[in-house]
């Protein structure tokens, strides 16, 4: 993937991390993630 | 046995001692830090690396990943905030400033031929910085060997 996409990526993952409530993202949260970023294939497939 | 909001209690104080001396803590820190024994502090770290919160060192029990920050150096840096932060990998590292809501420069180098590469960003949007991402395992993998990935 490109840098661009990657930091999309990186942002959409990691931006409520450090809030009281953040937390590793779900199986669903992060497939919708990987959709909006058009990675669909089965390599971003996480189960 | 310790509780999930324990493991959350934990879990954030990683990440304020982790912001607050720019260093990973160690177990000891945290526990001294929580008033809590060492026992209970390695219990909801063990745990929470069940749960794919960080990693830990296989021999010390310390932590190695608090993603997306790494406690040893790698060649993937961010500048933010007026320090320097290591990450496990280019993924991570863009993501220290968006992890701290601040714009930061990174640097990495590229895997193949260690060219040095540099890159900005702010909010998820890259301000300047080209080149490809690689990533070396689908991910059903990630988590199989995280010291690999």
């Amino acid at each position: 993937m490109s840098v661009d996409t990657c930091a999309k990526l990186a942002y959409d993952w990691y931006k409520d991390r450090l809030d009281p409530d953040g937390r590793r993202k779900t199986p669903d949260e992060a497939k919708a993630i990987f959709a909006s970023l058009g990675l669909t294939n089965d390599f971003w497939n996480l189960e | 046995m310790v509780s999930e909001a324990f493991e959350k209690t934990v879990r954030l104080k990683i990440y304020e001692l982790l912001l607050a001396d720019g260093s990973m803590p160690r177990v000891q820190k945290l526990a001294d830090s929580l008033a809590e024994p060492l026992d209970r502090i390695n219990e909801a770290l063990k745990n929470l690396r069940q749960k794919k919160s960080l990693v830990l060192m296989p021999q010390s029990g310390e932590i190695l990943m608090c993603q997306p920050w790494c406690a040893i150096p790698t060649p993937h840096v961010a500048h933010v905030g007026g320090r320097d932060w290591f990450a496990p990998c280019i993924w991570d590292v863009l993501a220290i400033p968006a992890a701290m809501n601040l714009r930061g420069p990174i640097t990495t180098s590229c895997p193949c031929c260690g060219e040095r590469m540099t890159a900005e960003v702010d909010g998820g949007k890259l301000l300047n910085g080209t080149g490809i991402v690689h990533i070396g395992l689908p991910a059903k993998q990630w988590w199989d060997d995280p010291f690999f990935t």
